[in-house]
């Protein structure tokens, strides 16, 4: 990973995280390059959230250290964190929108940093930012629900919302922890590939935690597997199987392959019935 | 849709392992005996009163006497009336603004999810159990001492210092029943404190706090006429001055046999 084609963006080493005496990341090594795609996957409880929140600055190490955007993360000052996390965008499985206010209010909090003090309304907002703002709507498809309470979109467009919104930080990396664990088949794929398009256009670096193996295969350039808070694989996706990625996981005994094959079939058999049903 | 499977069933405790058996927690221990013992102190107190049925029958006549001399009960000319309606409104429209005012800080230390130290959130909770303990009335009678009579700035004072004690207890409640997820947003961002808490925070409270400000003005309103007859401008302070009017409705306004 040397050279300025493929110059790190965020290098962790060693980095282990405990709250008491539950350990949530242990003795993570991570490197991740400027304009790549990474796919962190494991299981709810695995450490992805943790390990998104330390490159945010959210967290500070319990052991180890970050470099994040050329920072060393766990040194900064509580304004330089800030700094930090301005070039850093987050979206969140529950998009973490103020249900109460427009769309366009809540795309333009994305651009807080810049501005010193407390905003309220739309109009206290100065109006490079709000034709900003409406412009990444428009890049998401929602420029026509500027003016709409956010509660009132469906989940999917709350989620391209949020986008919007970290689109509102200029960032360099976006951290994406579970964007669609909580949006139905079709509006996932359309969150996931909007993310992926935003990535390409803007040369963004993406990290982003998934439980689902489909998702993750087609889409990352590399996966990251994390498994009670350590990496247990750390491969780039091309030509990578999706039982290759199951034996990371159930990989202890025979019994917990096959398991998996079968709940695997289950899940498939219903959706086929639901969708027959449909 | 494939997702992950949990770890084999090897790593899991065993369904069958027995049950911890059940304690008994010394908190709820404690809340029962104070509870006991707190009704063992009524029944005994209801039992020391001198309180006999024969009683209550002896002061109907008492009763009666009062409602009587109530009867006329004379009211300011009308001018005077709405000049008098119009200025409790002001005093109580005013005072409750002010208590709302001041509540917004002190609920923002007293909430558990804003407060910026441990140490400030009981100054927060303090501020609050000491305003509430004052009586509005109390308050106004020592305000009333420093400005002329009649002046409706004790009065604004007084619902102002009060009110602050319910306000910010219900502000600060619905500060910590918010979402925590807007203001995560907003620190991810990049956003100050005071960001996260006007950016993330207020919009959500927000119909909570007008609610709450709306039921204590209604309650202040109601408590306005006993604050003009401890010296405050309001309506209730020509029962106070016995020369604006008759003595009877005096004693209508104050509750008390003259």
């Amino acid at each position: 990973m040397n050279g300025t084609a493929t110059a790190p963006i965020v290098t962790i080493s060693g980095l282990t995280k405990r709250f008491g005496s539950n350990r949530a990341l242990h003795d993570v090594d991570l490197t991740v390059a400027r304009g790549e795609v990474v796919v962190l996957l494991g299981l709810s409880g695995s450490g992805k959230s943790t390990l998104l929140r330390h490159i945010d600055g959210l967290e500070s190490p319990s052991e180890g250290s970050l470099d994040v955007l050329g920072e060393r993360v766990e040194t900064l000052s509580q304004k330089s964190l800030r700094s930090l996390r301005s070039r850093v965008a987050m979206i969140f499985q529950q998009f973490e929108l103020v249900p109460s206010l427009t769309v366009l209010e809540n795309v333009l909090t994305g651009a807080l940093s810049r501005l010193s003090g407390p905003r309220l309304g739309v109009w206290t907002y100065p109006r490079a930012l709000r034709r900003q703002a409406l412009g990444h709507l428009d890049r998401v498809g929602l420029l026509e629900k500027a003016y709409e309470r956010s509660e009132l979109l469906s989940g999917g467009q709350q989620q391209r919302v949020a986008i919007a919104r970290a689109l509102m930080q200029e960032p360099q990396i976006l951290l994406a922890d579970e964007p669609v664990a909580s949006l139905d088949p079709e509006s996932s794929e359309q969150v996931m590939r909007l993310i992926r398009e935003i990535a390409a256009d803007d040369g963004l670096t993406v990290i982003c935690s998934l439980h689902q193996v489909d998702l993750a295969l087609g889409w990352g350039d590399r996966i990251v597997g994390l498994r009670h808070g350590e990496v247990v694989l750390d491969t780039p996706t091309d030509g990578l199987t999706k039982s290759q990625v199951m034996e990371v996981y159930g990989r202890v005994t025979p019994t917990a392959e096959l398991r998996a094959i079968e709940t695997e079939l289950a899940t498939e058999s219903l959706l086929l019935t639901r969708g027959a049903e449909a | 849709m494939t997702t992950l499977e949990a770890p084999p069933a090897t790593d899991l405790p065993r369904a069958e392992a027995p049950a911890p058996p059940r304690l008994i927690r010394p908190s709820r221990l404690a809340a029962l005996l104070v509870l006991v013992a707190m009704l063992a102190f009524s029944i005994y107190a209801l039992s020391t009163l001198d309180f006999t049925w024969s009683n209550v029958l002896g002061s109907v006549a008492n009763a009666v006497k009062v409602f009587q001399e109530m009867d006329p009960i004379s009211l300011p000319g009308p001018a005077d009336l709405a000049y008098l309606i119009g200025l409790t409104l002001g005093i109580v429209i005013l005072g409750t603004v002010v208590a709302a005012l001041i509540s917004v800080p002190v609920a923002w230390l007293a909430a558990e999810n804003t407060t910026p130290a441990a140490g400030l959130r009981w100054l927060g909770r303090a501020v609050g159990v000491v305003t509430r303990a004052v009586p509005d009335v109390v308050l106004a009678l020592a305000f009333s001492l420093t400005f002329a009579l009649g002046s409706p700035l004790p009065g604004i004072f007084a619902i102002g210092i009060h009110s602050v004690g319910m306000i910010s207890k219900l502000f600060a409640d619905a500060i910590e029943h918010s979402d925590d997820g807007p203001r995560l947003a907003i620190r991810a961002a990049g956003g100050s404190r005071s960001q996260e808490f006007w950016g993330g925070v207020f919009p959500q409270v927000l119909p909570s706090w007008i609610a709450t400000a709306l039921h204590r003005f209604d309650i202040n309103l109601r408590g306005s006429a006993i604050l003009g007859y401890a010296g405050v401008g309001a309506s209730g302070t020509p029962c106070a001055s016995p020369s604006s009017t008759s003595p009877r409705a005096t004693a209508a306004a104050s509750g008390s046999r003259p």
